[in-house]
């Protein structure tokens, strides 16, 4: 079963990742959600696909209510992010998502009305969830046209979807980077073939480093922190992307 | 045509359930550290009440059944969920699969779908049996809880045949395991009722 981990923990606001199932079938690729929760109403980024639905339920049940979820981001279309939709809308049918507004007609081939979403302009928006003011940042053709970050400026948390993801092997699953070095190797052909555009992985670096990030909280793979995060963003700066590699 | 709706209430459940689990272990962890509390005060007393030592020990054991009964009720959750998100995705499913047949023209081959709706109608009873085995757990808790609510009255009894001093140091201690077992059983009854 998956489990879930504290990651940022102030007053009734809280951050925590639910990660690592050993039971996945090899088959799936793995998958972290975070739920992120202030007063009364929480959110979950990327709530995953819809098999990993039971283990994802089943974790978030440990530290909260899923009947107190409000709110679901998807940072873009893809079915590991966001095909168990249809599952959440029936733990609670008012649930809204906060996506694109580029996928609001596509991603309902997955469940939800139009009156599920929360349409996210190009240039992202800033919104209140609880009594915290929570921010989406553009991460357009990061890999999707339409790609959204999630930044929590108190808990200086950065959901960064796929960027930062590692295909991890199944000797190295730390929750955290702990050798940057080894684990970024992991992550190189992921961000070769799935970050197509420099110049939108160029405004991407540019946005984020003014940002104070003290957690950088891809959808797969370990979490960068502290000086990990700056590092990241310097290596991704430098790759060379939009590669397609013929099968070795 | 079989039944193959699922109730999406089952999540409801299922999360009424967790968070009853959840207020149960708390009260598990509370009371096993107020029987060692009580024990501790019994000997600092220098007292002689092996009865209340023979209760907070019973206490001590109550709780780790009430744990072990926990960790059951806890597996059987999320089999629950497991069992129900498969019979939600397959009922959606064969809803689509019945609209997309009813919008065929007559000449159209139909598509037979009966061993899909089988497997459902299956794979609802499955469910049911499920929520009857889950039943049956929160009863055997349900005993737990009373026994929890003997226990403490027996506390409650054995405190007050010390001194002054040791009436009011156990007779606190005993207050609590009252209240606890009092918690425990309202939150049993809640959990029974979510599944009723």
């Amino acid at each position: 079963m998956k489990k879930a981990t504290t990651l940022f923990s102030e007053g009734s606001h809280h951050w925590q990742v639910i990660a690592r199932d050993p039971e996945r079938p090899s088959h799936l690729i793995d998958t972290n959600e975070y739920l992120v929760s202030s007063e009364a109403q929480s959110l979950l980024t990327d709530p995953g696909g819809q098999e990993v639905f039971p283990a994802v339920f089943s974790a978030l049940s440990e530290v909260a209510d899923p009947r107190s979820l409000t709110h679901l981001f998807a940072s873009h279309q893809d079915p590991d992010v966001i095909s168990s939709l249809a599952l959440w809308l029936d733990v609670n049918p008012s649930l809204k998502c906060y996506t694109s507004w580029l996928w609001c007609s596509f991603i309902p081939h997955f469940g939800g009305s139009a009156s599920t979403f929360i349409p996210v302009p190009d240039e992202g928006l800033q919104f209140e969830l609880g009594r915290q003011s929570l921010t989406i940042v553009p991460a357009h053709f990061l890999h999707s046209s339409g790609n959204l970050h999630l930044y929590d400026p108190r808990a200086k948390i950065l959901f960064s979807g796929d960027v930062g993801a590692a295909l991890l092997p199944d000797d190295q699953q730390e929750l955290f980077v702990t050798d940057f070095d080894k684990h970024i190797r992991a992550a190189r052909g992921f961000h070769q073939r799935w970050m197509g555009s420099s110049q939108a992985r160029d405004a991407w670096c540019r946005r984020v480093s003014e940002l104070d990030i003290e957690l950088l909280c891809p959808q797969h793979g370990a979490i960068y922190r502290g000086p990990d995060v700056q590092r990241f963003i310097n290596w991704f700066a430098e790759l060379e992307i939009g590669v397609l590699r013929t099968s070795a | 045509m079989q039944h193959t709706e699922i109730d999406t209430a089952n999540f409801g459940r299922v999360a009424a359930l967790n968070e009853a689990a959840k207020e149960l272990m708390a009260r598990s962890h509370h009371v096993n550290r107020l029987a060692l509390d009580a024990m501790v005060q019994s000997k600092a007393t220098g007292a002689n009440l092996r009865g209340f030592d023979e209760v907070s020990s019973q206490i001590r054991h109550w709780s780790r059944d009430l744990h072990g009964e926990l960790e059951r009720l806890r597996a059987l959750s999320r089999e629950l969920v497991v069992q129900v998100s498969h019979a939600s995705k397959e009922a959606r499913l064969l809803s689509l699969l019945r609209r997309a047949t009813a919008t065929c023209s007559e000449n159209a081959p139909r598509c037979d779908f009966s061993l899909k709706e089988a497997a459902q109608v299956e794979r609802l009873e499955r469910l049911r049996k499920l929520w009857r085995t889950m039943a049956v757990a929160l009863s055997d808790l349900d005993q737990l809880g009373l026994m929890a609510a003997v226990l403490s009255r027996s506390a409650m009894i054995e405190a007050s045949s010390g001194t002054s001093e040791q009436r009011a140091q156990l007779g606190r201690v005993s207050e609590a395991f009252y209240q606890n077992s009092e918690s425990v059983i309202s939150v049993l009854k809640a959990a029974l009722k979510a599944v009723a």
